[in-house]
């Protein structure tokens, strides 16, 4: 499988780059799949690779002694890896696969070194690691927020900006799982959303019917993050 | 193992569980829908306020669809 040319990358990252540094990172780069459920990033374990996500989405979780929960989304607006280019070579935070996809992936070493010779990769990749805190941040808000409905209808909104169409596969148990609560938690807010027209749900798959509802619902939870991404690394789309 | 589906009904409505839950026998599926019930009724900041809850009972049928328990949630508000 071959590194596509710069114009047919799906990473937002990526197709930023001046030609020339994204050249340099595609002869680096090798095509991997992202498999559900897979863990790219084990917890406190150095890394071996940084990862640009092509397609399907990936979640950072903390845990804890008894729960886990999700604390960021990846998906072609960024990448895996983000303590590599702040000069760390570990994280407490796990990355897993939530929805199958693809990815390029380089090695750990190759990627510190590219960084630090290459000044607009290591300037898009900071200001990618800025928005992705800004996102975390908005996480925090969203999690002390009052209702489920507006964290699950952010999640939803978000999934949507990554992966692109209007349905995606989710069971309710990896959703519970990645917002922390019991699985009925979910499947009430899920039916509520259903109810209110925003979202199609069928087995181990959700579809967005009614974006704007759903902005609605998410509130000030979702938009901050997503606009300072524009702003700082540019259009693209949906993001 | 089993597969129980953990439907909730609330003021007449059913509300399907589309993925289920594997327990080993019933009473295994007792404890997790006890905990289940109190994980949600002590976290009203995180599930929302109990009388919404209050108002909930588990129809928990097994694969045939056959109901094998009935929990009302009001069972479990006094004790907290």
């Amino acid at each position: 499988m071959q590194v596509p040319s710069q114009r047919h990358l799906r990473n937002r990252l990526l197709a930023v780059l001046p030609t020339p540094d994204c050249d340099a990172l595609r002869a680096a780069l090798e095509p991997v799949p992202l498999v559900r459920g897979q863990v790219l990033i084990e917890p406190d374990q150095p890394f071996t690779h940084a990862l640009f996500v092509e397609a399907g989405i990936v979640s950072a979780v903390a845990r804890g002694d008894t729960r886990r929960i999700e604390i960021g989304l990846v998906g072609r607006d960024g990448f895996v890896g983000v303590p590599l280019a702040l000069g760390v070579d570990r994280s407490p935070h796990e990355s897993i696969v939530q929805i199958e996809g693809e990815a390029l992936r380089l090695p750990s070493a190759t990627f510190s070194d590219l960084v630090e010779r290459h000044p607009a990769i290591r300037a898009v990749l900071l200001r990618y690691a800025h928005v992705f805190q800004l996102q975390t941040a908005q996480t925090a808000l969203s999690n002390g927020s009052y209702s489920l409905e507006e964290r699950l209808a952010r999640w939803m909104l978000m999934c949507q900006d990554r992966v692109g169409g209007d349905d995606f596969p989710v069971t309710h148990e990896f959703l519970a799982f990645m917002l922390g609560v019991r699985r009925p938690g979910v499947t009430t807010t899920v039916h509520l959303l259903e109810g209110a027209g925003m979202i199609k749900a069928r087995r181990s798959r959700i579809q967005i019917l009614d974006r704007a509802k759903l902005e609605e619902a998410a509130g000030e939870s979702y938009g901050s993050a997503e606009a300072e991404y524009r702003r700082l690394i540019g259009p693209g789309k949906p993001l | 193992m089993p597969r129980y589906y953990l439907n909730l009904r609330r003021k007449g409505v059913l509300i399907a569980d589309p993925d289920g839950e594997e327990a080993a026998d019933l009473p295994a599926l007792r404890r997790v829908i006890e905990n289940t019930i109190e994980d949600i009724l002590r976290r009203p900041e995180t599930y929302g306020e109990n009388p919404y809850w209050d108002q909930c009972t588990f129809e928990i049928a097994d694969e045939g669809g056959t109901i094998v328990m009935t929990v009302p949630f009001s069972e479990f508000a006094h004790e907290l």
